[in-house]
């Protein structure tokens, strides 16, 4: 079909996944990889790879809110009408905050992940950030994606620097290495590494447009089949190419356009575009019914992610941006936009736990946030941009249940500028373990995080 | 063998040899890297891909007739007369010319309940959202068919520079007067003014939190509040909460930074955490009025709520003035205004979206000297970005990647689209991930190809681009006209008539070949095809190809 004028009412199932053989080179050159794509025999041999999966809190999620130094002096005082819980009585039931230890809860609306917890699978990290001191959202989140606090930025984001790192020691080029559940990729998944952005409301109806420009976006769409030459079905690179080699009016323009962003971009769209529509494209209304995810912003895009991984696609890294996080206003405590938030998100995690199943343990979902918020609540119920933040990290090979990070506490002294959470443990430690760790990517090069080198014990994620 | 390939040769000549002759017809595209000089033609089709949303005939015909310059110094005058259908449409949409009083009196009702019946609610949803609805309609259609396109560049320009997010509060109404009033109004003026405009106006004061930035309470009003809270609850501890509630009320930093950061200086560009502060001290007490029972609705000052005592802003005081107290403020702006650090970083973004990605920095250099020499005169630095040198250096024409609007309103124009329903436009915006008015980050959009060109969006490029073609979008429907005039006898011409239309630049050889190799396939398969079947899939493929992303 695809020889022909393009009816878009036709799908072309059967041809949408090509071998490696057939396009590997050509891929490899399209897309300007500086490592050569290997063959297959070169994978990694030990079963699935081990997945990442990256939720941005946009807006600057407040820390202090959800993981909670429930016992601190100051932390009341501080927040006097968006504190959670009573203060701790000796010898009385704790109130409000769900108890992880002696000095740290959750707040109520994080319920749901307490069963991760108790199975040692959760690992909020405190006082976690950018050591950079911006409060500007955009930079920080931009450093914080490009791994690259205050400098002029890398080429593409950290996630896609490790793509491009491990491409050819991992995965087969058919494989969904990574995907955005959302319509523009986010900074840590920009770069050189073509990673699919998932369109919005309806991957599946702008999908039926793939095939119509599979030609135009081809590899070598100028020297596709001859007229009259009919060859139906299969579309053999190895015969398509060399028909028309042999002319040279394309000759160098037609390279030039090989390297051209647009046309790498449209061919990445096709390909990635289709197999993630093989995966996800079979949901059904019934199956909306029965889901076990939250609706809202968060669940429905766990609930794809988790098909892609329970398909055994070769995911490796999987990010989500939840934007509306800067609550500047009407924050509110155990209520209020920020719970209604935090309960949202705890849901969705716990689902996506119980859905994948045994994949749960070759699996780490981690938050972000570019920074965390001001200790102190300012006059309308809000906090404002502040500098440590939270992460929290969800999964099976974590050595869990235990809070990460020091904290020096909330005295105006132990506050970073008298306002604001310290940041004690960088975010490239926990960036570094989880690359090398678990990605397993092998040793990262000097460089990947540009002048920062990873500790040596690092912040012991991994037992 | 080589007998075989042989004739396969001929074969290709036999159907090839028309084509091309055909195809010489088609304006060829530049290649990639010519440095020969744009000739005239294509530098009024690049001043139109860059200030006019795409280059039709018929507008590349009227800029010819009256010169660039001329034509460019009318389309700032707003002086090009517009199309009665387009006058008709505007005319329809009559909250557009209401005052903030007019809109507030009008389209802000009270609202009924959930148990009130069905058409009383609906009533009210339908006054609610009359405001916003009409504003976004007027975008698209201005964008779509006003005769004075630059100035819809212009405007969406500064619409994304001085970002509000309709969504919050009650933007739906007051985005009317600032798209009208200050965005609008003050285009063409100057960068000063455009400022303050923007710094007085409840969009932008709702929008980044200042109406609700206030100093920090006294003592005095302290020991009331414990003194009222005493009273009120006979409990010492009631007492001291509802102190430490009140001495939490104060300064919200939001606007303060982002008029630095991304309005005016540049980010980190000279100013520090403490000058932010500074700027937000300065501006508590500019809030918003929006009760019509306590006077005029708009922006208003409340002195109770401003933080009294000397400033200190980029290493100079400012100190209070009694009588004005809006002077502090007003010194501030103004000092940011006539910043080199704000010509600067102006320059840099006018450049960035008007010419290159990587602007040139000579130019960048030219146009911010433009913008200091003139205090700001925004006329004098769009014109000074056209008469730069670099402007036409062919190694920016037809390069920049489209943003959703560009792309939509673009292909609208060359196909010279009719918008029945400007709602079919906004959904196609919000699929592409550019919600009209709808950023919630005070950044704006982006207007590089880095955030745009991901794997995954041209899919939903595609699917517009074939829907509006096959007349499947409702509300958007290209008319018979535009297929008037494609050869009645031969489809095989079909293609480089469209394309001519719908990419005066040309097509690449690369994409001109494929698309010639697939209507062979057709035609073979479909010796005598309909038009209607035929020219709207070519359409579809002219306006999804790698040539129609760019401008």
């Amino acid at each position: 079909m695809s020889a022909r004028m393009p009816d878009p009412t036709s799908r072309r199932r059967g041809l949408s996944r090509r071998t490696f053989l057939e396009r590997g080179a050509l891929a490899a050159s399209a897309l300007s990889f500086p490592v050569p794509l290997r063959t297959r025999a070169t994978r990694l041999q030990n079963g699935p790879p081990n997945i990442l999966v990256v939720i941005f809190l946009r807006g600057g999620q407040d820390a202090l809110n959800t993981i909670i130094p429930y016992r601190d002096k100051n932390y009341h005082a501080i927040r006097p009408t968006i504190a959670i819980g009573a203060e701790p009585v000796p010898d009385e039931e704790l109130k409000g905050v769900v108890r992880l230890d002696a000095n740290w809860g959750l707040h109520p609306a994080l319920a749901p992940l307490f069963p991760l917890w108790e199975a040692k699978s959760l690992a909020p990290i405190v006082c976690c950030g950018s050591p950079h001191p911006t409060r500007s959202h955009f930079d920080a989140q931009d450093f914080m994606e490009y791994g690259a606090p205050g400098m002029p930025l890398k080429d593409g984001g950290w996630l896609n620097r490790y793509l491009r790192l491990t491409t050819g020691r991992r995965g087969k080029d058919d494989d969904l290495r990574a995907i955005a559940m959302q319509g523009l990729l986010p900074r840590s998944l920009r770069g050189d590494y073509p990673v699919l952005a998932v369109p919005e409301r309806g991957a599946r109806r702008a999908g039926e447009y793939l095939d119509l420009f599979d030609d135009l976006y081809g590899e070598d769409a100028a020297r596709a089949a001859a007229p009259g030459d009919k060859q139906k079905g299969d579309k053999n690179g190895a015969s398509k190419r060399g028909k028309m080699s042999g002319d040279t009016m394309q000759g160098d323009a037609s390279k030039r356009l090989e390297e051209d962003p647009v046309v790498a971009s449209g061919r990445a769209t096709i390909e990635t575009l289709r197999r993630y529509q093989e995966i996800v494209g079979r949901k059904t209304r019934q199956s909306r019914a029965n889901s076990r995810f939250p609706g809202g912003h968060l669940g429905p895009r766990l609930e794809d992610i988790a098909k892609v991984i329970n398909a055994g696609a070769g995911l490796e890294v999987a990010c989500v941006d939840w934007n509306g996080w800067d609550h500047h206003a009407g924050q509110g405590g155990e209520d209020g936009r920020h719970a209604t938030m935090l309960g949202e998100l705890a849901q969705s995690i716990a689902a996506f736990f119980t859905e994948i199943g045994e994949h749960g343990k070759r699996t780490i979902l981690c938050t972000m946030t570019e920074f965390g918020r001001t200790c102190r609540e300012n006059g309308n119920s809000g906090t404002d941009h502040g500098h440590g933040g939270s992460m929290l990290l969800a999964g099976g090979r974590l050595s869990g249940g235990k809070v990460y990070g020091k904290f020096p506490g909330l005295d105006d002294k132990d506050l970073y500028q008298g306002r604001d959470l310290q940041v004690t443990t960088d975010y490239r430690e926990v960036m570094a373990e989880l690359l090398v760790r678990h990605l397993e990517c092998g040793k990262l090069p000097a460089d990947f995080f540009p002048e920062f080198r990873p500790s040596k014990a690092g912040v012991g994620l991994f037992a | 063998m080589s007998s075989c390939r042989f004739f396969r040769f001929v074969r290709i000549l036999a159907v090839v040899g028309p084509v091309l002759a055909q195809s010489t017809l088609t304006a060829q595209r530049r290649e990639p890297d010519d440095p020969t000089p744009l000739t005239e033609t294509e530098r009024i089709q690049h001043v139109l891909s860059r200030f006019g949303f795409g280059a039709t005939k018929e507008r590349i015909d009227e800029v010819r007739a009256k010169g660039i310059e001329a034509w460019f110094e009318e389309q700032l005058d707003g002086a090009a007369k517009e199309t009665y259908e387009l006058g008709e449409r505007l005319r329809e949409l009559t909250t557009l010319k209401l005052s903030a009083a007019e809109l507030f009196a009008s389209y802000d009702p009270k609202n009924p309940g959930p148990t009130a019946p069905a058409k009383e609610r609906r009533e009210y949803v339908r006054l609610r959202e009359t405001p916003r609805r009409e504003l976004l309609a007027s975008i698209v259609l201005r964008g779509a068919q006003s005769n004075n396109v630059v100035r819809e560049t212009l405007a969406d320009f500064w619409r994304n520079h001085f970002n509000v997010d309709i969504g919050k509060s009650n933007l739906r109404l007051w985005a009317v007067p600032y798209e009208r009033d200050v965005l609008r109004g003050h285009m063409c003026g100057t960068f000063g003014d455009l400022l303050e405009a923007t710094a007085k106006h409840p969009a932008m004061l709702i929008y980044l939190d200042n109406a609700l930035s206030r100093r920090p309470p006294t003592k005095g009003e302290l020991s009331t509040v414990r003194e009222n809270a005493r009273a009120r609850s006979k409990s010492k501890e009631r007492a001291a909460e509802a102190v430490e509630i009140a001495k939490q009320r104060g300064l919200n930093e939001n606007y303060a930074r982002e008029l630095l950061e991304l309005h005016t200086l540049g980010v980190d560009n000279g100013y520090t955490q403490k000058d932010v502060i500074e700027v937000a001290k300065a501006l508590t007490g500019w809030t918003v009025n929006q009760n019509p029972k306590r006077g005029d609705v708009g922006f208003c000052y409340q002195a109770d709520m401003h933080a009294r005592g000397d400033k200190y802003f980029l290493g100079r005081m400012i100190r209070p003035d009694k009588k004005n107290p809006l002077l502090e403020g007003e010194i501030i702006l103004h000092r940011l205004e006539r910043h080199a650090g704000t010509a600067d970083f102006l320059a840099t973004k006018l450049c960035r979206h008007f010419v290159a990605d990587e602007p040139p920095e000579k130019m960048v250099e030219h146009v911010a000297a433009t913008f200091k020499r003139t205090g700001g005169n925004l006329r004098a630095v769009y014109k000074a970005i056209l008469d730069d040198p670099e402007f036409f250096d062919p190694k920016y024409y037809q390069t920049k990647f489209k943003r959703p609007f560009e792309f939509l309103l673009s292909a609208i124009r060359v196909t010279h689209a009719q918008i029945d329903d400007p709602n079919a436009v906004l959904e196609a915006m919000k699929l592409l991930q550019e919600p009209l008015y709808g950023q919630e980050d005070p950044t704006g959009y982006y207007d590089t190809a880095e955030a745009w060109n991901d794997p995954g969006v041209m899919a939903v490029r595609w699917q517009f681009a074939f829907r509006l073609a096959k007349g499947q979008i409702r509300g958007l429907r290209i008319p018979d006209e535009f297929y008037k005039g494609l050869h009645p006898r031969i489809p095989r011409v079909w293609k480089d008539q469209l394309a001519r239309r719908i990419l005066p630049a040309g097509l690449g050889s690369r994409s001109s070949e494929t698309l010639d190799l697939m209507m062979r396939r057709y035609l073979a398969d479909h010796p005598d095809p309909k038009r209607e079947e035929l020219a709207p899939r070519i359409v579809g493929l002219l306006l999804g190809s790698p040539e129609f992303q760019r401008q």
